[in-house]
Order: structure tokens, then sequence, then C-alpha cells
């Protein structure tokens, strides 16, 4: 309750300073949030819910396969050295590259439907993770080892009990982040050459010059980012209670 | 027969190219039931040699014997405390206790009561939902004794474990091991009353206090200057009571302790019980 409290004093302060903007501006690119509301209101049973439903899709989808490859992926090269110096330096060559530069490649290879977009953001989520969470395995301290091994733990007991649930707290950090990255991403590949999706709804209706029909895209993907936010939130407080005393 | 037998025992670690002697020639022998107490300087190989009791790490020189039987890697009835990390803060009192005989995937209804008997006996019981998080250093180290009694092993040995905390607590910890080292071996090896556990208990607990060596340990190891040797094997009879420690007898064998450390582990003139500076390769 708390946390609705402070929601509706963000979302009015935004509102408000939108509001403001809008009146000091003066121009049609940016219509007041009031305009944009009544707009938006009248979108949603509509094919904004369409669009909005597209989009969380392909985005959940990405987020739980990145998670579900680059975890126990991140782990082992943390733990097994022989493993990680072959394969870290191809995973720090590879990491700096904007994956969005994939795009043509993707769209050539997958087609311009689901599954390209999926890809690219699937590889996104899954560098973010991996880099962070073979930081954390790595970091995890011989004792805590140690100590496992010296109660009789097998190698996969050992990343089930310790390794796992010790670098889960900084992957959940990571995912934070992987998934602004992943829906920005979303966006700029959903304004090509795709008739789904909130991207294609905004560039669709800034083509028209519907600006209140674009700002209800715009105000649609917060909505899934919040979303998304605060469902990741749900899962962590559930995974790492621990983590927060 | 001597429950735990070195002799010759070194070990090198490489990392990087580079070799490092941390133990060399230690000639060691503990009877079960024995009380062994290693002190010495900052890496003069104290934890190393914890760790080749364990099976932790291998000896790269010498042999290492328990019951007559060469060790080869972990042994079921050792268990271990480390000083720090040894708890994992994601999991309860009761897991972390519970740990060892998951892992040997012991059933759930036998750990159940082995673990209720031990964490009650620790004055734990009341806390076993809590998170390690939410307790005191003391508690903490409470639950890394819980966790190894819980294994039923002969043979506990402990790494500085009590070295974080402040002296009251650390007096109240180093009490509870006494007291449990003393009810597992006053029974006698046979006529044991207590079900469980018909085998004495033997512990090896590695220091850098001279007050704890001398309260904890029957005998004392003292490692010198001469890396990764011991100088000297100390006989400390009158401990084994817990008001030991308020005794002038204490306070002597403590000064004849430090003593030794400040000459490196050499007693000067030859001392009848000890077994001697082990030097020289084996
Ligand atoms: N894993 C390791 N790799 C290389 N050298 C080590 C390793 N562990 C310990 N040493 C070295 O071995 C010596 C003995 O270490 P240790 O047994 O930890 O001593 P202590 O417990 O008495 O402080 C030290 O010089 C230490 O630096
Ligand atoms: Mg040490």
């Amino acid at each position: 309750m708390e946390k609705l409290k402070s929601y509706t004093v963000a979302i009015f302060a935004i509102l408000a300073g939108w509001h403001l903007l809008s009146v000091i501006l003066n121009i049609q690119a940016l219509p007041s949030p009031t305009i944009v509301m009544v707009d938006f209101v009248g979108l949603v049973p509509g094919e904004l819910s369409r669009h909005f439903m597209v989009s969380l899709y392909r985005v959940g989808v990405s987020i739980l396969l990145g998670v579900a490859l680059a975890l126990p992926a991140g782990l082992i090269l943390g733990r097994e050295e022989w493993l990680d110096r072959f394969v870290a330096p191809i995973v720090f060559v590879l990491y700096p590259i904007p994956k969005i530069v994939f795009l043509p490649v993707l769209l050539l290879l997958l087609g311009l439907g689901d599954l390209s977009k999926i890809v690219l953001i699937t590889v996104i989520v899954f560098f973010q993770i991996l880099v962070t969470t073979r930081d954390a395995a790595k970091e995890i301290p011989g004792q805590s080892v140690m100590s496992m091994e010296s109660l009789g733990a097998t190698s996969r007991q050992i990343y089930t009990h310790v390794v796992y649930p010790a670098s889960l707290p900084k992957m959940f950090t990571a995912l934070r982040i992987a998934s602004g990255t992943a829906i920005a991403v979303l966006f700029f590949a959903e304004s090509f050459a795709t008739e789904e999706g909130l991207g294609y709804f905004i560039m669709d209706a800034w083509s028209r010059f519907d600006y209140s029909d674009m700002f209800g895209g715009i105000v649609a993907m917060a909505l899934m980012g919040l979303l998304i936010y605060e469902l990741l939130d749900v899962v962590e407080r559930r995974a790492c209670a621990w983590a927060k005393l | 027969m001597s429950h735990v037998e070195l002799s010759g025992v070194g070990v090198d670690y490489t990392n990087l190219g580079r070799t490092v002697t941390a133990l060399n020639g230690v000639d060691l022998s503990i009877p079960a039931g024995d009380a062994l107490a290693i002190i010495g300087p900052s890496g003069c190989g104290k934890s190393t040699l914890l760790y080749v009791l364990s099976g932790l790490v291998k000896e790269s020189r010498g042999t290492v014997a328990i019951d007559g039987e060469p060790l080869a890697g972990r042994r079921l009835q050792t268990a271990l405390i480390l000083q720090d990390y040894g708890l994992f803060p994601w999991k309860t009192v009761y897991n972390n206790a519970a740990l060892g005989l998951r892992v040997r995937r012991v059933d759930k209804m036998d750990t159940e009561a082995r673990v209720g008997k031990i964490l009650r006996r620790l004055g734990l019981w009341e806390m076993r939902e809590r998170y390690p998080a939410q307790l005191s250093g003391g508690q903490r180290q409470r639950v890394a004794i819980a966790r190894s009694l819980a294994l039923d092993p002969d043979l506990l040995l402990m790494d500085e474990p009590f070295s974080s905390l402040d002296a009251l607590t650390r007096e109240d910890l180093q009490n509870t091991v006494l007291e449990i080292w003393s009810e597992r071996n006053a029974n006698g090896a046979s006529g044991s009353s207590n079900g469980d556990g018909a085998a004495p208990l033997t512990i090896v607990l590695v220091t850098h206090s001279i007050e704890e060596a001398s309260f904890l340990g029957r005998r004392i190891a003292v490692m010198g200057d001469n890396p990764g040797t011991i100088a000297t094997l100390v006989d400390n009879d009158e401990m084994g009571d817990i008001d030991y420690r308020k005794t002038p007898g204490f306070y002597d064998h403590c000064s004849m302790l430090r003593g030794l450390l400040k000459n490196g582990g050499d007693s000067g003139a030859p001392k009848p019980d000890a077994e001697g500076g082990v030097r020289g390769e084996a």
C-alpha cells in the first residue's frame, strides 16, 4: 500500500510536469495529458490492447529465455576455470557490440514476425545476465565452497546450495537493467516492417500526425515497463528474501 | 593405535608457476579422544595442516592415516568448522544445521530428530526459522557447531572458529566446546550411555590465541619460524575444567606458551614431554 501511494504521487508529478510543458511549448507534437488520457481510455478496449499484448509477449518470452540460458551458463563459467579460459574471451569480444546491428540479419533469416524480435532481445538479455552471473559466481569465497566440500557435497550440490543462491541477487539487479534495454530495443525492432506491437503503434500514429494516439502508445509502453519491473520485484522478493534482511 | 597419524607430511601450493611450501616434514600422532590445539603465527601453515586432516588438501609428501587407513579424500566422520563463510545467509538456522545431513541424503525424519536435538542442546531451537543475518556472531558460530555435530563426527576440526567474536562470547563458546568434548569422552569408548556417538570425539583446533590453546588443548602443537613445521608439542593435562581459566596454573601455562611462540617455537632446554622440533626433509 505504501508503494501504491508513492506511485500515485509519482504519476501525478509526471502528469503535472507534462501538462506544464505542453502549455509552455504549445505545439501539436506535445498534446496535453488530459487529451491523451481521454484518447487512451478510448484506445484501450480496441487495438492498443492487442499491440500491448504482442509487445509484452515478445519481451516476456525473451526475458525468460535469456535468463534460462544465461543463468546456468554464467554460473558454470564462473566456477569452471578450464571452460572460462576458453569462453570468456569470446564473450568479452561480443559483449560490447550493440546487438541491434544484427537486426537486418535476423529479419532476413527469421522473417518479420515474433521470432526475429524475440531472438534479438533474448541475445541482449543473455549477455547482460551471463556477464553478471559469471562475475558473481567467481566472487564466491573459496571457504564457502570448502565448507560445502567438507560436508561431502557433490559438485552439483555445491551449485544448487551455494553458487546459484549466492549469485541470484546480482542476477536480479542485472535483469532489471536488461529489461529496460529490452523494451527500448523492442521499440526499435517493432518500428521496422511489422504491423504489430507498441513500436509499430507509436510509429504509425506518428506517421499519421496523430499525436494523442502516439502518446497513448508511449503511456502503454511506460505501463508495460512498470509491469515488468514490478513482476521482477515480486519474484525477487520470493526468491531472495534473505538478501533483504 | 592412534586415531590420526601423520608422518613426514609436506604440502606445496603451486600458483601461477610459483611454488610455496606450506607444510614440511610434519610428524604428528593424535590419539582418539584427544584435544589438540595448533598455534602459531599467521602464514605458518596451520590451516593447511587442518585441510590435510580434513582430506580437502592432498599432501604432496609423506603419509596421512586415520584409524590405520591411508586418508583418501573426504571422510564421513570428519567435520570441519571454518572462521567465516561456513554458514549460508540464504538458509535458515535449521537448514544450515541440517545441510550436512541433507547433502548426505539422510532421511528427513532422522535429520529432524538429530538436528532438533543438537539445536536444543546449543540453545538455538527457538531461532531455527531465522536467517544468519538475524543472529549475533556467537549464535552463528553455534549454528556452525550444530551443523558439524549433526554429522556425528569422531574428528572435529576447527580453524580459528571464534577469532571474530568478542571476548565474552568467545569464552562462552569455548566452554560449550569443552563441555561437548568432555561429554563425549567421559563415558569411555565402550560404556557409552548416549546411544549414538559411541566413539570418542577427537578435536583439532587451530588458533592464534594463547588462551584458547591453553583452555581447549590437552596437547598444544606450536608451529614455528621454520615455515610449515611443528616446533614443539606441549602437554596440558590440567585442562578439562571450565574453571581452569581462573587458576594460576592456567596463567603459568599461557606465559610458557607465549615464551615458546616468541622463540619461534624453540623451547631451548629439551623438555621431557616435547616430541621435539621436526625439521629437515622427510
Ligand atoms: N591456495 C594457496 N595457494 C598458494 N599459497 C597458499 C594457498 N593457501 C595457503 N598458501 C600459503 O601457504 C602458507 C600457509 O598458509 P596457511 O596454511 O593458510 O597458514 P595459516 O593458517 O597458519 O595462516 C602461506 O604462506 C600462504 O600464503
Ligand atoms: Mg589460517
